[in-house]
């Protein structure tokens, strides 16, 4: 007798089915799996700027505020301060709690943007801003990427009314530090923050400088 | 002689699609929540750093004074100030002692749909008058 046995075999018709059928589902779990791939992106984004602004965050919160008037003596054996405020960057002195035991309680900083990055250097030792030569103990660290521009202002109160004055860039004259600070960011993708703080440090008793004599 | 069976059943499909269904489905709420929480902390971190800038700037200047748009640059949202007699000044102390007194800062923030989005009080010293 003959048998006749259709099993193992398809007809064009099954084929062309299954084919449709693998497409879909294929299709469906690329899709899916694009979605997720997109709300995972979008979540990452909003984590790396929520991270990147708790950093400014973290400069303004311990430099800003912690900013004291700090004098040195210049090559001329004159006192000046330790202070520098540009329009694009920042050379500020400010008290620093946490600090490993050979450094001191004070921390010498410099804000300012290289390329498309907002950099912070530290150092223990005074960053001299009439001295291009950086300290041996010099950090530096990446606050922000992906910057388009970085500016500052200075804020000083009116001697008569003692309403608040604000200035693009500190006038070296003075002899003491602004009773403000604001770092203002411009990012590449068109956000634009700012970061004001009130520094500390500007009473009678509250300079630092070296005894008469030294 | 037993074939061994190569063949699957459409229900063994069906199943198989479906516990891929549900882990995708997993992963996209996972995904999902993480977002929201995300986004929710941005919003917190947002309100709280324009609640700081107007209050640092607050803190600085005299009373009755604007916070200038270069300063508080945040057009969704409204900024309101209000001075008060802080709550917490012991009953015997003057409160107006040689020209200075406390003084409660309220500031709020609102949303343009007019809803508080956060708040703070500071107690400050101000010189003179009521």
């Amino acid at each position: 007798m003959k048998r006749t046995c259709r099993r193992g075999h398809f007809t064009l018709i099954e084929l062309v089915a299954a084919a449709a059928i693998m497409a879909m589902i294929t299709a469906t779990i690329g899709l899916a799996l694009n979605t997720v791939y997109r709300s995972w992106r979008r979540a990452d984004a909003v984590h790396d700027r929520l991270s990147e602004r708790l950093r400014i965050d973290a400069i303004a919160d311990t430099a800003f505020k912690n900013a004291v008037p700090f004098n040195w003596k210049t090559p001329d054996l004159k006192n000046s301060l330790i202070f520098s405020g540009a329009s694009d960057h920042l050379l500020v002195t400010c008290l620093h709690r946490v600090t490993p035991g050979e450094n001191a309680g004070i921390r010498f900083l410099k804000l300012y943007r290289e390329g498309d990055k907002l950099l912070a250097s530290y150092q223990s030792t005074p960053i001299m801003n009439w001295d291009e030569a950086p300290g041996d103990n010099l950090r530096t660290e990446v606050i922000a990427g992906k910057i388009a521009n970085i500016s500052f202002l200075y804020a000083d109160l009116d001697q008569m009314n003692g309403s608040v004055q604000l200035f693009s860039q500190w006038d070296d004259s003075k002899n003491y530090i602004p009773k403000g600070i604001q770092l203002t960011i411009e990012w590449k993708n068109g956000e634009k923050e700012s970061w004001f703080r009130r520094t500390a440090g500007n009473g009678y008793l509250q300079t630092f400088s070296l005894p008469p004599g030294n | 002689m037993n074939k061994i069976k190569l063949n699957f059943t459409l229900v063994e499909v069906a199943i198989a699609i479906g516990i891929l269904a549900l882990g995708i489905g997993t992963v996209m709420g996972i995904i999902g929540a993480a977002k929201q929480r995300m986004s929710r902390a941005e919003s917190q971190w947002k309100c709280q750093h324009a609640l700081t800038q107007a209050a640092e700037y607050l803190m600085l200047a005299p009373p009755d004074t604007m916070v200038p748009r270069t300063i508080f640059e945040y057009p969704e949202f409204n900024l309101t100030t209000s001075y008060s007699v802080p709550e917490s000044l012991p009953e015997n102390v003057p409160a107006n002692l040689t020209g200075w007194r406390l003084a409660a800062l309220h500031i709020n923030l609102t949303g343009k749909d007019g809803r508080l989005a956060d708040s703070i009080v500071i107690d400050r010293m101000l010189q003179g008058g009521n």
